[in-house]
């Protein structure tokens, strides 16, 4: 343990600038909020929250940074033959570097920990900022771990730049084009509207990468938080309410963090000291982001030729970057085939079967659970018949889901007929339907319209809505 | 003691080292001599545990080195070209080495003395000699057993070499330290190694303690009322062979008499020995290399 205290040591001494310099600006970007908003639980959310924001990007900026950091010595082969004859185990050194790495990942979490503990002066809410930071901090260090991999599989800098750069872009891009690809099925089946939550929720899908689930869980952390703080009540059951995040999300993040730490690991220890500054030829840095990014965007949006062309010319410069050299190989006109012919087979099949049988028009009123409706009249004016019915509606009443879908058959059949002129306004309708799926429509609404809608009105008028869920002028 | 094994090593697609066999034993000077491309450099890494090797073992005494940190404690690798950190200077190397390497004060400083270094300044601010002399000086007081410097001496003025060889002989007199050193400086090699190894395209061609290496290796020329034909030397150890029409000259391993009897057989005009030079074995060796290689002989 000699060796791995003293080569503890003498890295703080070693990047002791360079670590004040981190701590000072993650301080002050913590801090800074706090201090422009005076601090009250009771009552502001805005310091809290833009601190935990704050918090979470230099979370996410330092497990893109920090790997290429701490081992940016093996993308040198004058700096591998430095450290490779060191007395140290290989998996010592690894981890040795690895930790000091994560402690940098989770400075700012401890920074914003002990601000909170320096400014309430009863700590009852303690807990509440615990539960919130744990969170972040898996959710920073899972991303770490996978960045740590990637960069571990390169052979040098640039590719490791690149290889820590893909991993978040290409894990967003993974979402976007699921969410493309159904959304542009869903709106070409249904009149108007539609959108990718029609076919299932995409919320675990997209709580799957660290990204997005860390500002899920600071949205639902920040929502319990001020809930209880105001009107009391019991955190982690409204907190799970609010989340969209489960236990088994918490055990997945925990799998991804100790899984992609041991495998990077495991790739340390095989990579040869030889390998440093030579072209990357793992399968698991170029041929994988490439095939992610294109496939991602090509999936997102096939039928549009200007975004396949800019799709297109990306793929071939990330080849480019690869093989550091411009080349078209048959090979690779054939994958970008490939990918073209899957998507549009795939985009053929979800309008052929109606989205495997899920996608409908118009759903029955016993399949509603609630209806979330807005209209927005474009004339606005005083003399205009709808100028008062700019509306917004949340609510589970089944008779207003009844008038709901009357008046959505309604605007369809005009919709149809108008085509989109001389429409007066728009109408946003989002049902939420009992399987915990979501239909949106986007529809135009006109003159014809105007019977159902001030029924509709009225009706909203007579219920007396709690204030929050609706909203009519 | 260092023991090569059939040691293969390949980088890439290409066969760097193959079957290397070679002992290195303890409190000498140990000369790696070869061309450049050879495997010198890939020897010394395969040694120090940076790379390892394909096929074959190498032990410290009886232990595999590579990543073996008991083992790896012994040795010291310093490259052709060392890594310093970023803005880094002498003594925050030595603080560096020091974590794992018993860095001998006294000494340290008898020797930034002697080379007239100042630990402070920054390395980037030395020249390459300097620098080179910094990192030479920081093995030596770090006193490892095994001290590996890869063409360390090239680039340092005549003087300087003369104090490390000093400084070197006076360390594996008072502390049984090797050092393994590769040079081009074939000359040098030979004055100041007590044993050596020749590699050639991957393979020792010629190894073992200098002395007897080079008591058991013959320089020989020859003339003929004929043309010379290699076939006539075919029975003999030949290490290289430069043929000039009737003019021959040999480098030949094996007993003088044995040699000499023969050669007679052969009716020689001329038959001469001459003194053995490291370098100029060194440089025929890789002309008839060429020449192998070009015509297949």
């Amino acid at each position: 343990m000699a060796y791995e205290k003293a080569y503890g040591k003498w890295y703080w001494k070693h990047n002791q600038r360079m670590l004040a310099t981190y701590l000072m600006i993650a301080a002050t970007l913590i801090i800074v909020p706090q201090l422009m908003f005076p601090y009250d639980p009771q009552s502001s959310s805005i310091p809290l929250a833009l601190s935990a924001y704050v918090v979470f990007a230099l979370n996410l900026l330092m497990a893109l940074l920090v790997p290429l950091y701490q081992f940016r010595f093996l993308f040198n082969k004058r700096s591998v033959d430095l450290y490779y004859p060191l007395p140290m185990k290989k998996t010592t050194m690894y981890w040795l570097n690895y930790g000091l790495g994560a402690i940098l990942v989770c400075v700012p979490n401890m920074i914003f920990f002990i601000n909170l503990l320096w400014e309430q002066a009863s700590h009852a809410y303690i807990p509440y900022y615990l539960l919130m930071m744990a969170g972040l901090v898996l959710f920073g260090l899972s991303l770490y771990a996978l960045v740590t991999f990637f960069v571990m599989k390169c052979n040098s800098l640039w590719d490791a730049c690149f290889a820590a750069a893909a991993v978040p872009i290409s894990q967003l891009l993974i979402v976007s084009a699921v969410n493309g690809l159904l959304r542009n099925a869903v709106t070409e089946l249904v009149n108007n509207g539609g959108s990718a939550y029609e076919f299932f929720s995409l919320s675990y899908f997209e709580g799957a990468q660290p990204v997005m689930a860390g500002f899920q869980w600071i949205s639902a952390s920040l929502n319990a938080f001020f809930h209880i703080s105001q009107s009391g009540g019991n955190f982690l059951t409204l907190w799970l309410q609010e989340s969209t995040l489960n236990a088994w999300m918490l055990i997945y993040y925990l799998l991804l963090l100790i899984g992609f730490s041991d495998w990077a690991c495991k790739t340390y220890v095989k990579r040869k000291g030889e390998d440093s500054e030579q072209q990357t030829t793992s399968k698991f840095i170029f041929p994988l982001f490439i095939s992610l990014i294109t496939g991602s965007l090509l999936a997102y949006n096939i039928t549009d030729i200007a975004y396949l062309c800019f799709t297109i010319v990306l793929f071939f410069l990330m080849n480019a970057l690869a093989e550091r050299k411009l080349v078209i190989k048959t090979k690779m006109i054939a994958v970008l085939a490939i990918y073209g012919i899957s998507l549009l087979g795939i985009h053929k099949v979800l309008i052929d079967t109606n989205g495997f049988g899920r996608i409908h028009e118009f759903y029955e009123t016993d399949e509603i659970l609630a209806v979330r409706s807005e209209y927005h009249d474009y004339t606005d004016s005083e003399e205009s018949e709808m100028s008062s019915i700019i509306m917004y509606v949340f609510q589970k009443d089944p008779k207003l889901i009844e008038m709901m879908v009357k008046s959505h058959h309604e605007s369809v059949t005009n919709n149809v007929k108008h085509n989109g002129e001389q429409a007066l306004g728009e109408l946003i309708i989002d049902y939420e339907l009992k399987n915990g799926k979501h239909a949106y429509r986007y529809l135009y609404f006109y003159p014809e319209d105007a019977k159902l809608i001030k029924e509709f009105k009225d009706y909203i008028k007579e219920q007396n809505y709690a204030e929050d869920d609706v909203f009519i002028r | 003691m260092i023991e090569f094994q059939h040691v293969y090593k390949f980088l890439g697609k290409k066969q760097v080292l193959q079957d290397v066999n070679v002992t290195i034993p303890d409190g000498t000077v140990f000369g790696l001599i070869g061309a450049n491309g050879s495997g010198k450099s890939t020897f010394l890494r395969l040694l120090s545990g940076i790379y390892q090797c394909d096929g074959g073992k190498i032990l410290l005494d009886q232990e595999h080195i590579f990543d073996n940190r008991r083992c790896k404690k012994q040795i010291l690798f310093i490259s052709d070209e060392p890594f310093q950190f970023f803005r880094s200077t002498l003594a925050d190397m030595k603080r560096f080495y020091s974590q794992w390497y018993k860095i001998d004060e006294d000494r340290y400083r008898e020797y930034l003395t002697m080379f007239h270094l100042d630990e402070h300044k920054p390395l980037h601010n030395f020249s390459k000699g300097m620098k080179r002399q910094a990192f030479i000086l920081l093995g030596l007081a770090a006193s490892p057993r095994y001290l590996l410097l890869d063409e360390a001496f090239d680039g340092l003025d005549p003087m300087i070499r003369r104090y490390f060889k000093q400084v070197i002989a006076e360390r594996i007199a008072d502390k049984s330290m090797s050092v393994i050193i590769s040079s081009h400086d074939l000359k040098e090699v030979q004055d100041f190694c007590d044993s050596f190894a020749m590699i050639e395209n991957g393979s020792v061609s010629t190894s073992g303690e200098m002395n007897d290496a080079l008591a058991n290796i013959h320089h020989i020329q020859m003339a003929f009322h004929e043309e010379v034909k290699a076939e006539w030397f075919d029975q003999l150890d030949v290490i290289t062979m430069q043929i000039r029409s009737k003019v021959v000259k040999l480098y030949v391993r094996g007993d003088e008499e044995k040699i000499r009897s023969y050669l007679k057989t052969l009716h020689p005009l001329v038959l001469e020995l001459l003194p053995v030079q490291l370098e100029e074995m060194f440089i025929q060796s890789v002309i008839h290399q060429k020449e192998v290689n070009r015509h297949g002989i």
